[in-house]
């Protein structure tokens, strides 16, 4: 079997559609809605089109948790046991059990929330950050910022289960949540571990680690701001081995995300 | 003066066409039977992307007036494309409830005054209308719409059922009916849905 799968080989049925980020991000409906007074962000019942936006989250949620899954079983495969520790392989052969659970939680709920698999299009971003060479990337890259957005997106629709009175929603999404909160400490805890006598190496995946949370947030898609859809989740962060500091920085690199996308949409703008 | 007006005549951030939209309308119009002397305009906000979804149907002077947000148009799977199949769903479901207060729901408010219960209600009364014109419909979706701003409550999913299988309701029956599912329903007052429409946005700035 291959080691280290190309995105353009994962597995997907003719239902599914992909699309790349720079085409939402770039899309010029985005500038003009930008431009519109439409009040809060955040997702909860009172909103405009709460409904489908509740939905098309949903619907990302399901494929996140598909290429967590591929992700996770990915590094249990891709690495011998001379290049990881074999109890580091067997915490992601857990994570992929648990990915997969969740994958059936995320249909169910999109069946219930009345959403088709595969009505919107697949971005295939999470995947693709979870493809580093180095098992400590993926680690910091994917269990560290990419679980732990996670966190944010499972807590935000657990509030908007809560808010909407929605008692399998809420339920569904804290179920997942705890799961998440376990899937980052295990980066948290392995990084420390794998990095104990090697500080420099630290520094370089948790650099990586800030990439992919500025890439994750998404020009201003997380924050915690009522601007922000999904909002940092900061209590369960801490419980999932982020520190005070950690989560501060992470808050700084978010509103620096948002900063960036609304400089780079008024300047298409202006060019258009 | 054609029945169908469609601003605007040229999409420039979306790839629909004015005249394929007309032509779905004329064919809807007649399907629901929405009586031949009522024209009807139809406003499409370009500008709106899924999943900013949201629509209004009124009856403005004698006239049907449409007002959707290009994303109710949009296929999910394809950015700024046209979708056939969900157009002709929204379009009957609108022309349906623009039909509706001509008969049975004069005494409604206009559509930008309704709650989001009241809103959630009809529409599934207008969508139940639709399958059965043998269309394309979303049962289970229009569902969770309604049990989002009309409760998660066995006395709510009843009133579901009526209002999709019905054929002739009233305003103050579905209004009576909204009234029954808020008693049920234990969750605070939910607060009024701010609008999208630029013309309400503009108002509150």
């Amino acid at each position: 079997m291959k080691k280290i799968l190309p995105v353009e080989e994962l597995a997907r049925d003719s239902r599914f559609v992909r699309v790349q980020i720079q085409e939402t991000m770039l899309d010029p409906r985005q500038a003009k809605v930008a431009e519109r007074n439409t009040g809060s962000a955040k997702l909860e019942p009172a909103r405009p089109a709460a409904p489908d936006r509740a939905r098309q989250l949903m619907h990302g949620i399901f494929m996140g948790e598909l290429q967590a899954l591929e992700g996770a079983g990915r590094t249990t495969f891709d690495f011998d046991d001379e290049d990881v520790p074999f109890q580091l392989k067997l915490d992601m052969a857990r994570q992929s059990w648990d990915e997969s659970r969740h994958c059936e939680i995320s249909v169910k709920l999109a069946e219930h929330m009345g959403t088709e698999i595969g009505e919107f299009s697949e971005a295939t971003f999470l995947y693709e950050a979870a493809c580093a060479e180095d098992a400590l990337l993926r680690l910091t890259g994917v269990n560290r910022a990419l679980e732990g957005l996670a966190i944010d997106v499972f807590n935000t629709m657990k509030e908007f289960g809560d808010s909407s009175g929605d008692p399998v929603l809420a339920a569904c999404e804290d179920w997942m949540l705890a799961d998440e909160v376990t899937h980052v400490k295990m980066g948290s805890d392995w990084l420390r571990r794998l990095t104990e006598n090697d500080p420099e190496r630290r520094e370089l995946a948790l650099e990586f680690q800030r990439t992919v949370d500025k890439l994750f947030s998404l020009g201003g898609f997380r924050g915690e701001t009522d601007e922000n859809p999904i909002q940092l989740a900061r209590k369960f962060r801490q419980m999932a081995g982020f520190s005070t500091d950690e989560i501060d920085e992470l808050s700084d690199v978010t509103a620096e995300a948002q900063a960036e996308a609304e400089a780079m949409a008024s300047a298409e703008q202006q060019a258009s | 003066m054609a029945r169908v007006e469609v601003i605007p005549e040229q999409f420039t951030l979306v790839q629909y066409d004015a005249g394929v939209i007309a032509g779905i309308i004329e064919e809807l119009a007649s399907k629901v039977g929405l009586p031949d002397d009522v024209p009807v305009r139809i406003e499409i906000d370009e500008e709106l992307p899924l999943p900013l979804t949201g629509s209004t149907a009124d009856i403005v002077d004698g006239r049907a007036e449409l007002w959707f947000s290009g994303a109710n148009f949009e296929d999910g799977r394809h950015r700024a494309v046209f979708n056939d199949e969900l157009a002709r769903t929204d379009l009957a479901l609108a022309l349906f409830r623009a039909g509706d207060r001509l008969q049975g729901f004069t005494d409604a408010p206009a559509d930008e005054e309704l709650t989001d219960a009241q809103r959630a209600a009809w529409e599934a009364y207008a969508e139940g209308r639709v399958a059965r014109l043998g269309e394309f419909t979303r049962k289970v979706r229009r569902q969770y719409v309604f049990r989002l701003y009309n409760g998660f409550t066995d006395v709510a999913d009843d009133a579901f059922e009526r209002l999709w299988t019905a054929d002739r309701f009233t305003w103050s029956e579905l209004d009576a009916l909204c009234a029954a599912c808020k008693t049920a329903d234990p969750r605070p007052e939910p607060k009024q849905k701010s609008a999208i429409r630029k013309e309400t946005l503009r108002a509150q700035s």
